[in-house]
């Protein structure tokens, strides 16, 4: 059989040397009443050339970014990928290894990831990175797990302004072990600092802010240093789309305890949400709590140097319930991905991808409030998307609807459902990859549909 | 010998990429534009060229072993081949690069792979009804203990049902997942096999337990053989059963976690379903529940009506959102191909040929190492260097002088109720030859146990490093250049 290399010679040759009677045997301690005889009900097998035609079948049934002008972010982003990127990432010797719990024989991917931790304790300004954990938004829980159980506190303080599904994650985790969530109003699509005041308490173990935030716009923290550190609240800055980072640092790293969040945007694909990568980086005083692994240097007998997970003690296969958290292994392939990606971009690729983002996002920004019937209500510092609202009597749902059929793809989530004040409207999305003839292909559609 | 880290070559002038970047659009001048402390001028990061890069990882990849530079029979882990055609076509552009927040009726191909995929294996388990959603077994664990909790929470019985039975046995994930939501754990006392001791299970059960967490074969590889009994024990008392399926290549076809009366599953398709493990993630771990409990499954679920399939957030007694976005779609992908391409004859085959694998290595073996358990194991044996004291070796000296003869060495110190356990799980997809040189090596490393123990001790011995200073790492952290 194509992927079993034991044949029914083999298996004869087997059960007599071990002096075994049948394969069937060896299923003996199953109990009879719940032992599985019928064949399960699955399609009859394809063979490699079906099953290409198969897949091809259904992946066509997708509208892409390849298809379709795609102007959506929100929680993942389209940017251009280098060849090499998949090139490197698909060598086997990387792709089809585990966990470097042996470290003599996986050098390879221990050094790629020590490379991957200090890019983001670069690009972020921390003190360390982990080695990546699943998501945005799990990274952030298990911040909020992480810094409500190292300073037995049961209360977080989020922004309003984080995206829904960072909050809702958030929830979600906060609820299993009744953590206590409050919310700080947002005033003019950005965090309305008064509202912190009563908000921030000596019980509150940590405040999580988005940048940018759900609105596209940049937070402006510093208001808020003082506060949080006169209460002891920690400060956990959420970033979704870190290209940011690459032309703009819009707070200050010593002021900030944990900045984690989602880095899919280096050289991932969005391939329908997942896997993505989550990052995690923070401040040197935390790195015997935080969850995930962890890569350090070292040396061998020799004192030749070696690299090698580290800080295991706080791990979930040495501490069980006592662990810092139950994360077991990371997105190490992804996490890969994104070190070729920064390796290959480097310091003044990166620089110029970040500011090329904000001259495309501000040009067509500006020409949609000017040529179109869209509002933008909060004209604050932005980097690559931005809320649209949508002008009455028109629908999100409509504007998916006509935009499609001109070949444009917008984002599935209207903000009014997430907040109702706004009404119908949306985040739209920029990057590099768009063209000056796909800007004023969207105006013209804009202003076709909205007429 | 390690590779030079991509900083070390950075020079200042290098790029990876088409500098200056081609552009027709307005410049935005950044002071202007925003505050001027937030304006950054350096970042950190190397400048290098692109046959640099190639180059550095190409080397980095090749201090690497995986499964396809030889034998890694990593117990637990399922080290399976990864076939290639499911690699390609998981990357096909109308895959990959499609958007998490398209429109549901412009990513109808995706939503029918997910739903398909979710019957193929609420039938391979004999569940109800599954969610994709969970990125790692890890998670799916932390999904089913929510699940638990807010069943319980639904009854009004959360006050109550406080406490997680675990046998000795287990993995580390299942005590820290249940204790990450607030569980309080109970262990539970093994048999000699690795199974969980009826006797005492019934001394701590009490109307506190929510559920018990077990893995099916266990930990030791063997058949939980009073599985029905356990099973009775549970659900008399309302409690649930979850089923860690870490394990269920054993049983591919063979008994369903749904037929031994588990409530809720979870599968790891990076290792019964032939997904690449990636050097440690990204995997996946769909959960699956019997009815009654499909309510409570996390959102978005995936829905069709009027032949359209959609993906949707409105279920009133769902746990809620566990992830920022989609599932860990491509791995997905990759098992959904797997399974299509297997059958149900090749998925039987699968398991058949996995546990004799298993047992031919352990009957061949044990004349020089002992069983770790007096049973008949299933896809993974697990063997106790407890014997090798008198010679100061450690199971773990002999998987580094595994390292010597090709191999990638068993699972070590697990589980913790074996001393010195060496935990081999060969899979199907490896040959009797291959099986046969391995069996050959490990003879070879006792006879050298005995004659000369620091071969052991010292290896591995023509590896790029030979064994790092651990104690090093954690006292003089440098996790960062």
């Amino acid at each position: 059989m194509r992927y079993i290399p034991i044949t029914d010679q083999d298996i004869q040759d087997m059960l007599k040397e071990t002096n075994l009677s049948s394969v069937e045997s060896l299923f003996q301690s199953i109990p009879s009443s719940i032992r599985f005889k019928q064949d399960l009900a699955l399609p009859m097998p394809l063979d490699e050339m079906e099953l290409e035609r198969h897949a091809r079948q259904i992946a066509s049934k997708n509208s892409t970014s390849q298809t379709h002008d795609t102007f959506i972010g929100e929680i993942n982003y389209q940017h251009f990928i280098p060849s090499i990127v998949d090139t490197l990432s698909s060598n086997s010797a990387f792709y089809t290894a585990y966990t470097p719990y042996q470290p003599e024989v996986s050098q390879g991917t221990l050094e790629a990831i020590y490379q991957f931790q200090s890019y983001m304790t670069h690009l972020t300004g921390m003190d360390f990175s982990n080695a990546s954990l699943y998501d945005g938004a799990t990274a952030a829980a298990e911040a909020l797990y992480m810094l409500t159980s190292s300073s037995r506190k049961k209360r977080a303080v989020l922004s309003s302004t984080l995206h829904p599904h960072v909050k809702e994650v958030i929830r979600t985790y906060a609820k299993m072990r009744n953590i206590e969530i409050e919310e700080i109003h947002s005033n003019d699509g950005t965090l309305a600092i008064h509202d912190a005041e009563d908000k921030f308490t000596e019980q509150t173990a940590c405040f999580i802010v988005q940048i940018p935030n759900v609105f596209g716009l940049i937070e402006d923290l510093k208001p808020l240093y003082d506060k949080l550190s006169e209460k002891k609240i920690k400060l956990v800055v959420v970033i979704l789309e870190p290209m940011l980072l690459g032309a703009l640092m819009p707070y200050d790293p010593a002021r900030v305890d944990i900045v984690c969040g989602e880095a899919q945007t280096f050289g991932i694909e969005t391939c329908y949400g997942g896997p993505g990568l989550g990052f995690f980086t923070g401040k040197k005083e935390l790195i015997r709590k935080i969850p995930g692994r962890i890569v350090g240097k070292t040396t061998d007998k020799e004192g030749r140097e070696a690299y090698v997970m580290t800080l295991r003690a706080r791990e979930q296969d040495i501490r069980r319930e006592k662990a810092t958290s139950n994360i077991c292994t990371n997105h190490a392939l992804n996490a890969l991905r994104a070190t070729i990606y920064l390796s290959t971009v480097g310091e003044d690729g990166l620089k110029a991808i970040a500011r090329e983002n904000i001259n495309i996002s501000h040009y067509a920004i500006d020409r949609i409030e000017k040529e179109t019937p869209c509002q933008i209500p909060y004209k604050k510092p932005y980097f690559n998307e931005i809320l649209v609202k949508i002008p009455t009597p028109h629908t999100h749902q409509e504007m998916i609807k006509k935009l499609y059929e001109k070949n444009i793809l917008i984002s599935k989530n209207n903000m009014g459902r997430f907040f109702p004040y706004l009404g119908e409207s949306f985040v739209i999305s920029f990057s590099e990859i768009h063209q000056i003839s796909q800007i004023d292909n969207l105006i013209l559609a804009l202003k076709e549909v909205l007429s | 010998m390690t590779v030079k880290l991509l900083i070390e070559s950075s020079k200042k002038g290098n790029t990876g990429i088409h500098l200056p970047l081609k552009s027709n659009f307005p410049k935005t001048d950044l002071h202007q534009t925003f505050p001027n402390e937030w304006v950054r001028e350096t970042i950190g990061l190397p400048n290098v060229s692109e046959p640099e890069v190639v180059r550095h990882f190409t080397n980095l990849a090749s201090l690497n072993y995986g499964v396809d530079s030889g034998f890694y029979p990593l117990g637990s882990c399922t080290m399976k081949y990864n076939p290639k055609i499911n690699e390609k076509l998981a990357n096909l552009e109308g895959f990959t690069k499609t958007h998490p927040l398209q429109p549901d009726f412009t990513v109808q191909g995706n939503l029918y792979l997910m739903m398909h995929f979710e019957q193929l294996l609420a039938e391979i388990t004999g569940m109800d009804a599954f969610t994709l959603l969970p990125a790692a077994g890890a998670h799916g664990e932390l999904t089913g203990m929510m699940i638990v909790k807010a069943y319980f929470q639904n009854k009004g019985e959360a006050e109550k049902r406080t406490k997680i039975l675990i046998p000795e046995s287990a993995h580390g994930t299942n005590p820290a997942s249940a204790a990450s939501v607030g569980f309080e754990i109970v262990e539970v006392k093994s048999t000699n096999c690795g199974g969980v001791d009826v006797a005492h299970l019934k001394e701590v059960m009490n109307d506190q337990v929510a559920a018990i967490m077990l893995t099916n074969p266990n930990t030791a590889g063997v058949f939980e053989t009073d599985i029905l009994e356990v099973a009775e024990i549970m659900h008399q008392n309302g409690s649930l059963l979850y089923y860690d399926g870490a394990n269920l290549n054993a049983l591919l076809g063979q008994v369903r976690p749904g037929d031994m009366g588990f409530d809720i599953v979870h599968l790891n398709l990076h290792k019964t379903f032939s997904t690449p493990h990636g050097g440690g993630g990204p995997g996946s771990a769909p959960v699956g529940v019997k009815e009654y409990l499909r309510e409570y499954l996390p959102v978005p679920v995936i829905r069709e009506r009027n032949h359209q399939i959609t993906s949707e957030t409105d279920q009133f007694n769902s746990i809620g959102m566990i992830r920022l976005a989609g599932s860990n779609f491509q791995v997905i992908v990759k098992a959904y191909l797997y399974i299509l391409t297997m059958g149900s004859d090749g998925l039987k085959k699968a398991s058949s040929i996995a546990v004799l694998n298993a047992n031919y290595i352990k009957e061949k073996l044990s004349p020089f190492i002992p069983a770790g358990v007096p049973c008949i194991c299933m896809h993974e044996c697990v063997l106790s260097a407890k014997d090798f004291a008198p010679y100061g070796v450690q199971a773990k000296d002999i998987s580094k002088r595994l390292i010597d003869y090709g191999f990638h060495p068993p699972t070590n110190y697990f589980p913790l109720i074996i001393p010195e356990a060496l935990m081999i799980e060969p899979t199907e997809t490896e040959s009797k030859e291959t099986m046969d040189h391995f069996i050959d090596a490990m003879k070879k490393i006792v006879q050298e146990a005995k004659e000369n123990p620091s071969l052991l001790l010292e290896a591995p011995h023509y590896t790029p490093i030979s064994r790092p200073d651990e104690v090093k790492a954690a006292k003089d952290l440098n996790v960062t250049y």
